[in-house]
């Protein structure tokens, strides 16, 4: 059992790691992406230092630590791989069927490329938009333990993110076009998922919706961990992302479910 | 020992109809209808551990289809299958690791990465241990010779060289059957030719049971030495391939270009399809007179600077087969009944 359990890992990890060396390819667009994010982080940098000058806060973060917080929350939107445009190909054009003849799971396959995929633009996002904040900015003070905090909120981050797509790719089992629900997703990221401001400052009702969403798990999670760190706030953040990843989860196997039967009855 | 054992396997699409204009768009809305497809119609037949079968027939036959019940893909309306002792849609996963399947230009290999490393990423999904993995990797390699480009992106790849990895890749478990759905589609002559002569080493060298489809004769004659053609659905041939060969793939087509204009050309015992000042495409049947013959006649007359002779279109020999009633030791659909 525990050998079978071990060489099914095996299986996933080596997928993930030929996404990620797939996506070596691109350094091109990999950098094209990081230099969108410094411009980003420029405008932004400047907004903050006029907006909150001296001693100025939004949700307790001073404009140093807003901009630090915008870094991570962007860097984990551009590094999110856009691998369910491909599901949802595969869905619509049928060739999901030729997947289906392999020995594993469709949903691990794709979390693994996606997980690959992530893992590298994450690293190159992350480190040319730290040098930059650094330069502008100033450093960030952050302790070794809330590193690790975020890093294991940045990989359910990363899970939540891959999951919430996923399941809208496999809405095209049942409709022509599903690409208004992607373009729904990435606008309702800025207000709720918290892209430029925590959802702390925001409006009881607005924060309330952002807190029942899984956006915010999503996008500014590990950022609120590594800009202003308390436990309690540690802890609900990683519960409402096991909850979400749990919740999504089982929302994608029960629509795959659904939605390979029709392929086994009517060929995609 | 039978392999794959087919009966009566049936598969019925529904398809949603609908009438012309606006009103015809408002009512299926409203009111969906449906027409029944038959993609396959009770087809049975059996293959024998190490055959080297052809599943031939025109576009729409229902090749795919069956190819597809028989690796786990689609359930069947009516009928049973094994293959391997397994009922395909049943135990889709545990088959997929002892069968292999390539399916014409659906790619398995990545598109940015030299093939070798989707073969790696393969031995792992097919659970092979390093060592097991090596040495089966090294077999394949010298078997389907890619050493000279294993390690180049698949990008890069010429169609032939790209269909080679993908057979490889199709193996390096060793799939005791593997089905090759038109392996040979859009390459040219000569990658035809090497590919034909991998997947008959294949065969030979490893004691693989191969379920080929194609819709290029050559493949089967040159292949296989039993052949299933299917049309509309329905099986209208099982024979050998030599009967099919001597009965039905007698006509042959000639591509011929001038060295130097020939306007007056004569041929007593072809059909001349398309004569121009520049070249002559005419049928012969072999059965009929002889293709020394024909071509004695066509050098009397004209210079040529190049010959090909293809097979005839799969649609013609259906043709053929429909119109011809069945002879003495010809196997017939009904026959497995």
């Amino acid at each position: 059992m525990q050998l079978a359990g071990t060489r099914a890992l095996h299986k996933y990890l080596r997928v993930a790691e030929v996404s990620l060396t797939n996506r070596i390819v691109y350094v091109a667009d990999h950098l094209a992406s990081s230099l969108f994010l410094i411009l980003i982080l420029f405008i932004f940098s400047q907004l903050w230092r006029t907006v909150l000058g001296e001693g100025g806060e939004i949700a307790g973060l001073d404009s140093t630590r807003m901009l630090w917080y915008m870094l991570f929350t962007e860097v984990m939107t551009l590094s999110t791989p856009n691998s369910h445009r491909m599901v949802s190909e595969e869905v619509k054009s049928g060739d999901i069927a030729y997947k289906l003849v392999r020995p594993y799971s469709y949903i691990l396959y794709y979390f693994a490329v996606h997980c690959g995929e992530f893992a590298i633009r994450c690293l190159t996002n992350l480190t040319i938009g730290a040098v930059f904040a650094y330069f502008v900015m100033g450093p960030l003070p952050v302790h070794w333990a809330q590193l690790l905090w975020a890093a294991l909120s940045t990989c359910l981050a990363a899970a939540v993110n891959f999951l919430m797509s996923f399941s809208l790719a496999l809405l095209a089992f049942w409709l022509e076009d599903n690409r208004p629900f992607f373009w729904i997703q990435n606008k309702m990221i800025f207000i709720f998922g918290g892209l430029f401001i925590p959802v702390e400052a925001y409006p009881a009702g607005l924060r309330l919706a952002s807190y029942l969403l899984p956006l915010r798990y999503g996008v500014s999670a590990p950022a609120r961990l590594l800009v202003d760190f308390n436990l309690a706030m540690a802890c609900q953040l990683l519960t409402g992302q096991i909850i979400w990843t749990a919740l999504l989860g089982l929302l994608v196997w029960a629509m795959f479910r659904k939605g390979v039967r029709r392929v086994h009855v009517n060929g995609g | 020992m039978a392999v794959i054992e087919v009966q009566r396997l049936q598969k019925v699409f529904r398809a949603k109809t609908k009438e012309q204009g606006l009103r015809g768009s408002l009512k299926a809305l409203w009111r969906p209808t449906y027409n029944e497809i038959i993609a396959v119609k009770e087809i049975s037949f059996r293959v024998e551990t190490g055959e080297l079968l052809a599943f031939i027939g025109p576009n729409g036959a229902g090749k795919s289809t069956t190819i597809k019940m028989l690796t786990g893909i689609l359930t069947p309306t009516a009928g049973t299958a094994s293959v391997l002792g397994m009922v395909p849609w049943e135990k889709r996963r545990q088959l997929a690791y002892v069968i292999g399947s390539v399916f014409g230009q659906k790619s398995q290999l990545w598109y940015h990465l030299p093939a070798l490393d989707s073969f790696r990423l393969l031995g792992s999904i097919y659970e092979l241990e390093g060592k097991t993995y090596e040495k089966r990797l090294a077999q394949v390699v010298e078997l389907f010779e890619l050493d000279e480009f294993i390690k180049t992106p698949v990008r890069k790849l010429s169609l032939g060289q790209r269909m080679r990895c993908e057979i490889a890749a199709s193996i390096l478990h060793r799939p005791k059957v593997i089905f090759l759905d038109e392996p040979t589609i859009g390459l040219d002559v000569v990658a035809k030719l090497k590919i034909r002569e991998l997947i008959k080493r294949l065969n030979e060298e490893e004691k693989t049971t191969i379920f080929l489809t194609s819709h290029d004769a050559g493949d089967i004659e040159q292949l296989c030495r039993r052949v299933i053609v299917v049309n509309h659905g329905e099986m209208i041939l099982d024979t050998s391939t030599s009967y099919l060969k001597h009965n039905y793939l007698t006509t042959k087509i000639v591509n011929v270009r001038f060295a130097a204009p020939c306007p007056d050309l004569t041929l007593s015992q072809a059909e001349i399809i398309k004569h121009t000042e520049k070249g002559v495409k005419f049928r012969v049947d072999t059965k009929l007179v002889s293709i020394e013959n024909v071509l004695s006649e066509l050098f009397a007359q004209a210079h040529t600077a190049d010959i090909s002779v293809e097979e005839p279109p799969m649609e013609e020999i259906i043709r053929d087969i429909y119109g011809r009633p069945a002879e003495a030791g010809e196997q017939n659909a009904a026959g497995w009944n």
